[in-house]
């Protein structure tokens, strides 16, 4: 956890680079996922309209617009969350490894075993801290020494120092920053490819979100990871390529999420292409 | 950043103290009213209860003795002597049986209405009926088992349980299904989002967090049973001697108390006293091991 200091400001050109190695230019990196004209209804109102976009692997991904523009419905499609929800649909296609992820044959929970999901809000199970750790590990069967697991899933989200002498106490007995990496770390636990995060670090002072952006820097060289975020810096600060959605009022005065921009995070906020991004970045609306 | 501003610039002027004494007279005199009227009812709301706590140990506590718990009940309910055994096996077989049938059976209905069936035609109905069914009289669900059991069979033990059952079952649904919808959504849903199934989310995550609460609900729906008398009269008959079998006439607690309450001999009204407490330590223990169970399933908020 050496990253915080050399943190690049707002508006640098490019995302993180910490490892000091440039990382694969815009557009040439393998996408892990994409997301090809994606509709997201809630009923008869559709949320999100025609979303195009690459998940790309190793790498970070932030989706940034104003509150409403329908981010968290897009990110709870990518893990099929959504199906939750009732009346909720999705159209067009959600890839992960090529395959369509809401085909027909395909296993929500098989996709969401993959697709894990850190929430806006710390949700521990009011079990203890090992026991939060270890859920996901029994229910998916993954075989190995439970103790060694929930020690390296801890590790991996930056806890272990903090609770190694308390495994047994409740988690939800944590500080709130505890609490969200005890969620990563039970995320994690279970080694998906992608991790989704909506807004993380909403409910956290600005030193436990420094430690969970640490960790999302350290975590993105195993895994790939979408996160909303209503914080530009932290966009800029974190991630390699940036989404920037908007709420716009159609032909029938009806409101829907649309994706103005994507690119390379560095690009996004220097050079905008959408006037609308840079009104949106700079502070002008939204 | 405006605020932070002004308070720069014009700073509060000097409080006039933060002691009781700077509160409006009106905002005094309000919250001592509240508060006496608060403590007043809790005392007329304690009263009652303690009163009749007392009278059934003071009343009751000398008749009991082994003798008393396990002899059989006498025909001549003016005589001294005799015991309110049958009634104790019973009261003990019937609301066990009820228990059995009507917790397991109420707590899944619970389940399905609060995690299945939501909103939907069948769960919206069957919610209903269990409302309905919460304020039928319980002869009305004795006269039901009346015609549906004991015309077809006999007066029976077994009768008098699936009354019980019929009584409860509503009770432990409503209670259930309330403190299902109490456990967070966000719960669940860290669960799913972690490959798990519903159901192993349910048996895992949903049940643990509403345990203690369902224990609870259940204990209400055992205690409600644990007193009814009238449908145990219709459905059950009478008995003197202890009979442990589902067959077969049987008596129960509440009814030998209103049979000895209503004579006037000093003996029966001794006697319904006893099998009154008794009645209350039974329904003290069933609290105690619904609490035993509900901890040992609990998850642990420490
Ligand atoms: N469960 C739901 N049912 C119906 N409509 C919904 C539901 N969830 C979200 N919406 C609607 O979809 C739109 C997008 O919501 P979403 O939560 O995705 O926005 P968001 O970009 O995440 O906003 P925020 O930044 O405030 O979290 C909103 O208009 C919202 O009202
Ligand atoms: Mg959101």
């Amino acid at each position: 956890m050496t990253a915080t200091n050399d943190r690049p400001a707002v508006h640098i050109d490019a995302g993180w680079r910490h490892d000091g190695a440039e990382r694969q230019p815009a557009d040439g990196g393998a996408a892990l996922m994409e997301l090809r004209d994606v509709s997201v209804f809630y009923g008869d109102y559709e949320a999100v309209r025609g979303a195009t976009l690459p998940v790309r692997q190793n790498e970070i991904t932030a989706m940034i617009g104003p509150s409403g523009c329908g981010k968290s419905t897009i990110l709870r499609a990518l893990n099929r969350m959504n199906d939750l929800i009732r009346g909720a649909r999705v159209t067009g296609t959600i890839t992960y490894l090529g395959q369509d992820i809401y085909a027909r044959d395909v296993d929500p929970i098989q996709v969401r075993r993959q697709i894990g999901m850190v929430f806006q809000k710390p949700n521990p199970f009011p079990k203890s801290i090992y026991e939060n750790v270890a859920y996901g590990i029994k229910i998916n069967n993954i075989k190995g020494n439970m103790d060694d697991m929930v020690e390296e899933a801890l590790t991996g989200a930056a806890l272990w120092d903090e609770v190694k002498d308390k495994l047994k106490t409740s988690g939800m007995a944590l500080s709130g920053g505890q609490q969200q990496r005890l969620c990563i770390a039970r995320t994690i636990a279970i080694k998906p490819a992608v991790i989704l995060m909506d807004e993380p670090c909403s409910a956290l002072d600005p030193i436990a979100t420094g430690r969970i952006e640490d960790l999302m820097y350290e975590l993105c060289k195993q895994y790939t990871i979408v996160i909303v975020t209503h914080n530009m810096q932290q966009a800029a600060r974190v991630s390699h390529h940036t989404a920037f959605f908007t709420a716009e009022v159609d032909e029938k005065q009806v409101r829907h999420g649309r994706l103005v921009e994507f690119g390379e995070t560095g690009r996004i906020f220097t050079n905008p292409k959408d006037p609308r991004t840079e009104g949106y970045i700079t502070g002008r609306f939204g | 950043m405006t605020t932070t501003v002004q308070a720069a610039q014009q700073p509060l002027s000097a409080p006039s103290g933060l002691g009781r004494g700077s509160l409006a007279t009106r905002r005094r005199l309000a919250n001592t009213l509240v508060r006496t009227g608060i403590w007043l009812s809790v005392i007329i709301a304690v009263v009652p209860v303690a009163l009749v706590m007392y009278y059934v140990i003071a009343k009751g506590a000398k008749m009991i003795s082994w003798d008393f718990l396990t002899k059989p009940i006498p025909r001549q309910l003016a005589n001294p002597g005799g015991g309110i055994g049958p009634a104790i096996a019973g009261t003990l077989l019937m609301t066990g049986l009820a228990s059995l049938l009507a917790i397991p059976l109420g707590v899944l209905g619970a389940i399905y209405l609060n995690e299945y069936g939501k909103q939907n035609a069948l769960a919206r109905s069957v919610r209903l009926m269990s409302n309905v069914m919460t304020g039928v009289p319980s002869i009305v669900m004795g006269l039901f088992i009346y015609t549906a059991v004991v015309l077809t069979t006999e007066q029976s033990g077994l009768a008098g349980a699936l009354a019980l059952a019929c009584l409860m079952l509503p009770v432990v649904i409503r209670s259930s299904e309330e403190m299902l919808r109490l456990v967070p959504d966000e719960l669940r849903q860290a669960s799913l989002a972690l490959g798990a199934r519903k159901w192993r989310t349910i048996v895992t995550v949903v049940l643990p967090a509403a345990v203690s609460g369902i224990a609870s609900g259940a204990l209400l729906g055992v205690a409600r049973a644990a007193g009814e008398t009238a449908p145990i009269v219709l459905v059950v008959g009478l008995t003197q001697r202890v009979n442990w079998h589902l067959s077969g006439s049987n008596t129960a607690l509440p009814v030998q108390i209103y049979r000895n309450a209503t004579e006037p001999f000093e003996a029966a009204t001794d006697r319904a006293w006893g099998a009154a407490l008794t009645l209350v330590v039974i329904v003290l223990l069933a609290t105690l091991i619904s609490r035993l169970i509900a901890n040992r399933f609990a998850i642990k908020e420490r």
